[in-house]
């Protein structure tokens, strides 16, 4: 039925939240356009979460379906992007929550897999490290104090950071205020800056 | 960072790396980074920090492939729109008995019979409020005395009430509320009924209401023109409350027909001059910053309580709330009428504690009493005799009320079907068990059919949340707990149903002036649940 679905002109101009006006009159074509805006966005973010391409799929076409049913509670004067991030985010805990069995990888593996691919340690002729092997390491030390922080630090560091979310759109998604994001991102970052003086001191 | 040597903070470092510093602030942190050494430091390491986050942040979406998922989404949501679940009332109505062909005090005796056997069963299943049970029973097989031609939902002998399914019991619920009280509900008409035309108040006799009453009962379209008849114009609800005589609860009946503001002035005069508190002139006053409900579309088939409110609007209801709350702290619906609000402004966090606020308590009233005789009150400051004016809010008490509490349990309801639909079923699940205690203390404390009516249907709106919530997340015993609810609230329609039915009955065997004013007087004072109590 949708198979040929063609790019309406009208729909590609407006706004999200244009958008989700026109959706919540009725026309489900502009729910259409915004999978297609929005669609690998929610998909990636929710793979920082439940790091696995599958579920990931799935919960993204999720929240569409739930954006749909939501529709008539959007408010427009306010952001989508942050709303549907914030839908996709529950989805995605309450999954973590349903599955608690599921394996998460740690950042670390994350971390050490770049090296893997490379073929292993990249030393220089005489035997040191070179830089890119220091930066490797560096990078898993990171990692590693990343996957010790909290579940809710460890969130606001991969919105911030991995999904380049502002401090107000962070805000929006867990359900806080700009001030509290702000706080708790300087806390967070304060702490791991003394944690890699002491590691580096240790080291 | 008041220890170090400069006050920026390490967000505003990583605000600045991503330049989404402003002008001001990034000349300042220019300036404090040439100052500081210890910035200088902080910057480097948030520099490698962000870069190496980048690193690591590509690789949990390294080899993710596109995805292309929009026709599956439409095709989701094709079949989600067809089979789209919307929070709906039940609107309970009463079954259309025959006219009875025996005389005056034969129909009264009759119907106190019949009530006889009723009250019981309203004592037995809560239905009475204050003085009953606020949990409902639910009755097991040969405990019970059998009552004949009565069609309460038993439980078969040796089975337990959660041994049923859930979808079962619920569709046993709605299978009894269709087959006893669905009929055309007097509540469909909300406001449509002004645009026709006024009678003259003074015109208006105890006979002419008490006939529009019995017509009511086959012909819903009576209750219409009953409402019409009891609803001032805005031009004689102005005379009426700028009257120096009249009293203040004659003002609070009448303010609800004047205009927003106006009525705000005239009741914060009314309040100013009662002898005591009464909270029904607080929850009128707050009522004023609701908005008229929107006309019904596809989408939004029936009101909910805040639709259309501005955020200013909610905020001035909750600083109401707040006034009223103090005035009557024991009442739930007033928690319910503030989580409502909340959630309309965002504030989860502030609803879900006024709604554990109310799990606390054991009754809820919307002051049903007290509305009826304030508008008798109003009416008959307005023109219309006493008897009939006394007649006429008697047979409509409870019934703004049972909007009232409808439209607001449709929207608590709405808002935690957003929940759900945003991934957050603790917070949906929260709200629809509030909802559903909510319907149980309006029935328990009901003193009006209409309020018990309107207790009943919220809890079965609750319960339809709460079925498919709980058959999601597959929770067995919240499942066997509903299941023994919706089995009980089987048993409370049946008696509510047999208790309308034996007040039409009461209707339509007519009576004498004394007999309508002997009848009126009871139901304004004690509501119509009591009337046969001590039947004429």
């Amino acid at each position: 039925m949708h198979a040929n679905r063609v790019h309406c002109v009208d729909e590609v101009q407006k706004t999200d939240e244009e958008l989700m006006v026109t959706l919540r009159g009725g026309d489900r074509e502009a729910l259409a356009e915004l999978v297609r805006r929005y669609q690998n966005d929610i998909f990636r973010f929710c793979l920082h979460y439940l790091r696995d391409f599958e579920l990931a799929r799935e919960l993204a076409q999720e929240t569409f379906v739930r954006v749909y049913v939501a529709r008539q509670r959007f408010d427009e004067t306010r952001k989508f992007r942050p709303w549907v991030l914030c839908i996709a985010r529950n989805l995605s805990l309450n999954e973590l929550k349903r599955k608690k069995s599921v394996h998460m990888e740690s950042l670390e593996e994350y971390a050490s897999a770049a090296r893997d691919e490379d073929g292993g340690l990249h030393r220089s002729s005489d035997g040191i490290p070179d830089q890119e092997l220091m930066e490797q390491e560096r990078r898993e030390a990171l990692a590693r104090l990343l996957d010790f922080l909290d579940a809710e630090s460890r969130e606001i560091v991969t919105l911030r950071f991995f999904q380049k979310m502002s401090a107000r759109d962070i805000a929006e998604v867990v359900g806080s205020t700009e001030g509290a994001v702000r706080t708790r991102l300087h806390r967070i970052l304060k702490s791991l800056r003394e944690k890699s003086l002491m590691v580096k001191d240790h080291l | 960072m008041n220890d170090r040597e400069h006050d920026i903070t390490l967000d505003a470092l990583a605000d600045s790396l991503e330049g989404r510093l402003p002008e001001a602030q990034a000349s300042e942190l220019r300036d404090a980074l040439a100052a500081s050494a210890e910035l200088r430091a902080d910057y480097l390491w948030l520099q490698g920090v962000a870069h190496d986050l980048d690193a690591i942040g590509a690789q949990v979406v390294k080899g993710a492939p596109e995805i292309d998922v929009v026709d599956a989404v439409m095709r989701a949501v094709d079949k989600a729109a067809a089979s789209e679940k919307t929070v709906h009332t039940v609107h309970l109505e009463k079954r259309q008995p025959a006219r009875p062909s025996f005389g005056l005090w034969g129909a009264v005796a009759l119907a106190a019979a019949a009530v006889v056997v009723i009250m019981g069963l309203m004592f037995e299943f809560g239905l009475f409020g204050p003085s009953g049970p606020s949990a409902p029973v639910v009755s097991q097989g040969p405990d019970r005395p059998p009552v004949p031609g009565e069609r309460v939902a038993v439980i078969p002998p040796g089975e337990t009430p959660g041994s049923e399914r859930l979808d079962e019991a619920m569709e046993r619920l709605a299978q009894e509320v269709a087959e006893k009280l669905d009929t055309p509900s007097k509540h469909a008409d909300r406001g449509g009924f002004l645009a026709t035309a006024a009678p003259v108040l003074g015109d208006v006799t105890q006979d002419d209401v008490v006939a529009l009453r019995q017509a009511a009962v086959s012909d819903p379209g009576a209750w219409v023109r009953l409402k019409r008849m009891a609803t001032l114009d805005a031009a004689t609800a102005a005379e009426v409350v700028s009257n120096p005589d009249v009293s203040p609860d004659a003002i609070v009946g009448a303010a609800a027909s004047l205009p927003d503001e106006e009525a705000r002035q005239w009741l914060v005069t009314a309040v100013g001059r009662m002898d005591q508190q009464k909270p029904y002139a607080g929850l009128t006053l707050a009522s004023t910053y609701l908005a008229q409900p929107a006309a019904p579309t596809a989408e939004q088939p029936a009101p909910a309580l805040f639709d259309g409110m501005t955020e200013s609007d909610l905020r001035a209801f909750l600083s109401e709330m707040a006034a009223l709350q103090e005035a009557d702290p024991e009442n739930a619906l007033l928690d319910a009428l503030r989580a409502g609000a909340l959630l309309r402004l965002g504030d989860t966090e502030g609803a879900l504690a006024a709604l554990a606020s109310l799990q606390g308590k054991d009754l809820a009233t919307a002051y049903g009493l007290d509305a009826a005789r304030s508008q008798q009150l109003a009416l008959a400051a307005a023109g219309m005799s006493e008897e009939s004016a006394r007649m006429l809010s008697a047979v409509l008490a409870g019934s703004d009320q049972y909007n009232m509490l409808c439209d607001l349990a449709r929207d608590l309801l709405q808002s935690g079907q957003a929940y759900e639909a945003q991934g957050d079923p603790d917070t949906a699940r929260q709200i629809y068990e509030a909802t559903q205690r909510l319907g149980e203390q309006v029935t328990g404390n009901a003193r009006l059919s209409e309020e018990s009516l309107a207790g009943i249907d919220v809890q079965r709106m609750a319960m339809e949340g709460l079925e498919s919530l709980y058959a999601d997340s597959d929770l067995a015993g919240e499942m066997e707990r509903l299941t023994t609810s919706a089995l009980a609230l089987v048993s409370q329609i049946n008696s509510l149903g047999g208790m309308l039915e034996a007040l039409d009955q009461l209707f339509l065997g007519g009576g004498d002036s004394s007999f309508w004013n002997q009848l009126s007087e009871q139901i304004l004072q004690f509501g119509d649940l009591s009337v046969f109590e001590s039947a004429p």
